[in-house]
């Protein structure tokens, strides 16, 4: 592409001088490495946010932000490993909310034996959901919506209606204090972001992940067990909702059936804008974090701001479409 | 394969002369009709005049939503903003409308309208997954609802209260039916299959694809329109939240009605039977004195059940032949 060399060393392209070469180049490489951009969208709202509210880049409310992102950070997580599949879990919200529940309602302010129940539960509910999706051949989205929408009444029928009670003990302190400066649900979301890493970047499980959302027929040609592997994938996204319902519980301290709804969609968000294909073969859980940060942060801005629920949710819709637009698109129908 | 093979080819049905009757699109009408049995059985009074144009009334609304997710599954998208479009309507219908029943009407469908039009371009021409989508943008309706209308209240026009009573509910559907026959007559009806069934395909093919899905989004948003009227009249007031619940009945209706997820596949009138079912099961649960707390299991036991026979009967046909007799159930 070089036409000429000039006298002064500098090259000349057909398109222009070497400095809008690399410009050219620094965008298509943007634009095929969609977690770059969102980390550079967090540096964007960072920024943002410390125009709008002085004292924004304080050290202790970064803690914060990321503190309140951690429940999102650990749903997504398990979120992550579905989509990457292939899949998609749409009953991660009602399962925070049921972990969340059981263990205040369970627990009684007693000890920390109540957590493996909700645990157990949880991981019924992924392997009904990876039967249905995996032997029934039924569409995830319809299977999950369904164990969701069917977990929300169990919810209902095994509290009576009533959310009263303590989590345990342990666990409150353990969410609401701070241990080497970063508070309990942070620690919760280091834990789950180190386990999702090693499985998903670092085992044979995790390669075949990508595999399978890649190309299903391709996979099991390959060898790969579609039905034991998405068992292993919707148990996870259950147990990473537990997980997320039961943190949720120490750190707020009494049950709400509800509490966990919001989580689907912002879970789903947050792969998405860390660049996961919704169709599966894409993404990682480093693009989730950002993700996950970035609707953190937007989350932090409009509460500072003082903006009402109204225009809460229609902010964050309208700041999801927008990045979305800005990486998240498919391939154009071609002739 | 030699003309000679070809005429004696006994197995050879050319499609004039056979009819063929996908599985997927009548199953709902027979499911239907043991339904109606059941409740018949149950609550003999299900069969009343009275009681079947109740029945008919209270699942309008259901009945239009199906309709619109169904014509956005044809296209093999999905819509998850059905209740949250429902709602604003609503909102819209409720506060600002309060006396004026025709601007209501035009109001309504416009606002439905948009919102389709909407998410059919960021789906056509920004190229973004539906689901994404429609979730975002379901928050969105939900949060402009939520700003006009705070707190539930608001009136709805006497006028378009009255549209559930007596024979409109009736009339309503007669018309949805008829207008339906007319869509599928129309190019716009079978470039929507096509566009549902193979995109690319279809494209290839010289069918507007990406206008299709505008239009086709923008048609759904229109009958969610309708559906927001209909739900004004009947709740005769408005509510920032209560159709949110809509968005999962109309998946499970389009399910039922034999529309399929990956698009091409069912027919509208089945959604508006699939609505109706729903309702009736509903209504059958709830007075075999289920209490409320298993709604949510049992709705969402139906979501599962009715993609389950779905799929029991996708792609399988009942092929008839008048000359020679032969009537042969095969996969299509």
């Amino acid at each position: 592409m070089v036409k000429s060399v000039t006298t002064h060393g500098e090259a000349e392209t057909q398109e222009g001088s070497i400095g809008s070469r690399r410009l050219a180049d620094l965008l298509a490489l943007l634009g095929r490495s969609p977690t770059v951009v969102a980390y550079l969208i967090i540096v964007a709202l960072v920024l943002i946010g410390q125009a709008l509210i002085p004292g924004f880049f304080a050290v202790s409310h970064i803690v914060t932000v990321l503190n309140l992102s951690a429940i999102l950070g650990v749903v997504a997580a398990g979120q992550t490993v579905v989509v990457v599949s292939g899949g998609i879990d749409v009953s991660v919200g009602p399962v925070v909310s049921l972990a969340e529940v059981l263990t205040v309602s369970w627990a009684q302010g007693g000890n920390i034996n109540g957590l493996a129940p909700v645990l157990v539960i949880a991981a019924v509910v992924g392997l009904i959901n990876a039967l249905g999706v995996s032997y029934l051949r039924i569409n995830a989205l319809v299977m999950t919506l369904g164990t969701g929408t069917a977990v929300s009444g169990f919810l209902l029928v095994i509290t009576n209606g009533s959310a009263g009670g303590q989590p345990p003990a342990v666990l409150s302190t353990f969410m609401r204090n701070s241990w080497l400066g970063l508070p309990g649900p942070l620690w919760a979301w280091l834990g789950v972001a180190l386990i999702t890493v090693l499985i998903v970047h670092q085992s044979r499980f995790g390669r075949s992940l990508y595999a399978l959302g890649t190309n299903k027929r391709a996979a099991r040609v390959a060898g790969i067990s579609e039905s034991r592997v998405n068992i292993g994938v919707y148990i996870l996204s259950s147990l990473a909702a537990a997980v997320a319902g039961i943190t949720l519980a120490g750190f707020a301290g009494t049950g709400y059936f509800g509490i966990g709804n919001e989580y689907t969609m912002l879970s789903i968000a947050a792969v998405v804008i860390g660049g996961a294909s919704i169709l599966g073969g894409k993404g990682s859980y480093y693009g989730t974090i950002a993700g996950v940060i970035i609707l953190g942060l937007i989350s932090d801005i409009l509460t500072v701001s003082a903006v009402a629920a109204a225009g809460r949710s229609i902010i964050e819709g309208a700041s999801i479409l927008l990045i979305l637009v800005a990486y998240g698109r498919e391939k154009a129908l071609r002739a | 394969m030699t003309e000679a093979a070809n005429a004696t080819n006994e197995r050879a049905l050319p499609a004039s002369r056979a009819l063929i009757i996908e599985l997927g699109d009548v199953a709902i009408y027979v499911g239907l009709f043991l339904l109606i049995a059941a409740s018949t059985a149950f609550e003999p009074t299900t069969l009343q005049p009275s009681r079947l144009l109740y029945t008919v009334a209270i699942s309008l609304v259901l009945i239009f939503a199906a309709v619109a997710e169904g014509l956005v599954m044809l296209l093999g998208s999905i819509d998850l903003a059905v209740g949250a479009v429902i709602t604003l309507v609503n909102v819209v219908v409720a506060s600002i409308v309060s006396t004026n029943p025709a601007l209501g009407i035009a109001l309504a469908i416009a606002v439905g309208c948009g919102a389709g039009v909407v998410a059919g371009l960021l789906v056509a021409y920004v190229r973004l997954p539906s689901i994404v989508v429609t979730l975002a943008l379901a928050s969105v309706w939900g949060g402009i609802a939520l700003y006009v209308m705070p707190t539930p209240g608001g009136s709805v026009p006497a006028l378009l209260q009255q549209l559930i009573y007596g024979p409109w509910p009736i009339v309503i559907v007669i018309v949805l039916v008829a207008a339906l026959y007319w869509f599928s007559r129309l190019r716009l009806g079978r470039f929507t299959y096509a566009a549902g069934a193979d995109p690319a395909a279809a494209f290839r093919a010289g069918i507007p694809v990406e206008r299709t899905r505008v239009v086709v989004f923008g048609i759904a948003g229109m009958l969610l329109g309708i559906a927001g009227i209909l739900f004004s009249a009947l709740t005769g007031g408005g509510d920032p939240l209560a159709a949110n619940a809509y968005t999962l009945p109309a998946i499970t209706a389009a399910v039922l009605g034999g529309i399929a997820f990956r698009g091409g596949k069912g027919t509208l009138w089945g959604a508006i039977a699939g609505a109706v079912a729903l309702t009736q099961i509903t209504h059958l649960v709830f007075f075999m004195g289920v209490p409320a707390f298993y709604q949510g299991i049992v709705n969402g036991a139906l979501l599962v059940l009715s993609v389950g026979i779905s799929r029991a009967t996708s792609d399988r046909a009942i092929v008839i032949r008048v000359r020679p007799m032969r009537i042969a159930i095969t996969r299509a």
